[in-house]
């Protein structure tokens, strides 16, 4: 992504059970893709020593 | 779910307005060419503008800004030219780019005409329709799609529907409403009005998708019992954007068109072409066209044909669709696509590039992918899409099933099936 602002781009929300998702294009670099809004930030950590 | 700005930016078309400007790249047919068998001239309104498209004696069409510059009388109501159209207000003659060529009341030596233009566009005729192109030069090539084009039998539903043309195109990249609207739904009219409602549209989806191509999206549905060999999945069909959903099964093609006249009517087509194969016809000299009715007289919708039931949808919906209020699934995915065509490709018009779909070379055809075997449901398709779709008003209804029925028999006995 490019970090350009998203006003000239499209944003569309849409729901899959309790996850609030965005169908996201960017006018700027033509990024298309979906951004999905964390309820609670996890992380699973692989294993390691 | 759009704000409210994104929502009038995708559906007001006419001039000065973003969408407005992008729709203004591509040809529209405004016309049947019967239409002018008694008159040389009729108003049109399309993309917001009222124009008049004539017909010149030796069948060159023309169209131009409705309102003449003089005093805005109606040039629907003047005389045609081979160059041109004469207002009948004051004479003022205009050629075919709008330029005025004659002002009678004015002196010779005035250069006054030299400094009045019309708005004017191009017209052409192509499949028994007159087509047209209001937008900025250079004129890009009016496309030949195959269904316009190919030999076979053509009939032509239409009416005129009181809702934005988008919310009819967004139905062509919503899969799912197929088995819920023609499939569901269709069964349960069926059990209570007394009728068996088709089979072929009642098959679950387990799996869709959408591509991205020069002329707009592919639609792929894999429906339960099926692989990615099927049709549905392998060929596919396409919206052609901006206006139009390519669709057809056994050799009955069609191209759904719908016009935007202005932001708050669309004139809907069903424009099909018939070329079974195995059939044999008499050369048709021009479509069969009628107008379908969608609406009783009290008022009701008519729901017990397919695309009754989408234009309940459309019309339903509101007259411009409040998608400030919609709650979008994941099942609608295609939906946020199309409306990121539409924005991207304002960008790429007001950037000066050319939209999707342009076409700039002379070409003879240019066929379409579409599914041959639809639905899995072989030849059966063709009944039940004649009877139980908009074909069924169709003045050539029993012309169209026996034409089907015979190049089936045709087919089971050389052995080609199909």
């Amino acid at each position: 992504m490019c970090a350009a602002p998203l006003d000239k781009g499209l944003v569309s929300e849409s729901w899959a059970a309790d996850q609030r998702i965005f169908f996201t294009w960017c006018a700027a670099c033509s990024w298309m893709g979906d951004v999905v809004r964390y309820e609670r930030v996890a992380i699973d950590e692989p294993e390691h020593g | 779910m759009l704000t409210v700005e994104q929502n009038e930016e995708l559906t007001s078309v006419g001039p000065g307005t973003r969408m407005g400007a992008l729709l203004r790249r591509y040809w529209y047919p405004i016309a049947f060419e019967q239409d002018f068998d008694d008159r040389p001239s009729k108003t049109v309104r399309l993309l917001g503008e009222d124009w008049t498209l004539y017909k010149t004696p030796s069948g060159r069409y023309g169209i131009i800004a409705e309102h003449c510059p003089h005093r805005r009388a109606s040039l629907t109501y003047g005389v045609v030219h081979e160059d041109g159209i004469r207002c009948g207000y004051h004479g003022w003659r205009f050629g075919f780019d709008g330029q005025c060529l004659e002002q009678p009341a004015e002196s010779d030596s005035s250069n006054f005409r030299d400094r009045v233009r019309a708005r004017a566009g191009q017209a052409q005729p192509l499949g028994g329709m007159v087509w047209v192109y209001v937008g900025p030069d250079p004129v890009p090539e009016l496309p030949r799609f195959d269904v316009y084009v190919l030999d076979g039998i053509r009939d032509i539903g239409y009416t005129t529907l009181p809702c934005n043309w988008l919310q009819i195109m967004e139905n062509s990249v919503d899969p799912h409403h197929v088995e819920w609207l023609h499939g569901y739904y269709f069964e349960f009219l069926g059990t209570i009005s007394g009728f068996e409602a088709p089979k072929s549209f009642q098959k679950k989806h387990v799996k869709v998708a959408f591509d991205e191509f020069e002329f707009g999206i592919i639609k792929r549905r894999m429906l339960e019992g099926h692989s990615d060999q099927d049709d549905d999945w392998k060929i596919g069909h396409p919206l052609v954007f901006p206006c139009g959903m390519r669709v057809g099964g056994q050799w009955m093609d069609q191209m759904q068109i719908r016009v935007p006249i202005d932001d708050t009517r669309t004139w809907k087509l069903f424009y099909t072409l018939h070329h079974p194969e195995g059939g044999t016809w008499a050369r048709q000299d021009r479509p069969v066209v009628y107008e379908f009715p969608w609406r009783r007289e009290d008022g009701s919708l008519i729901t017990d044909y397919v695309e009754g039931q989408d234009i309940m949808a459309w019309v339903s919906q509101g007259t411009i669709v409040d998608r400030s209020t919609e709650h979008l699934g994941r099942s609608d995915a295609g939906v946020a696509m199309l409306r990121k065509m539409f924005k991207e490709n304002m960008q790429i018009a007001e950037d000066g590039g050319d939209p999707v779909g342009t076409v700039r070379t002379p070409h003879e055809i240019i066929e379409l992918p579409c599914e041959k075997d639809k639905f899995g449901a072989g030849t059966a398709f063709t009944d039940q899409w004649i009877n139980g779709g908009s074909m069924r008003y169709a003045p050539i209804r029993e012309e169209l099933l026996a034409l089907h029925r015979d190049a089936a028999a045709a087919r089971e006995k050389a052995g080609t099936g199909g």
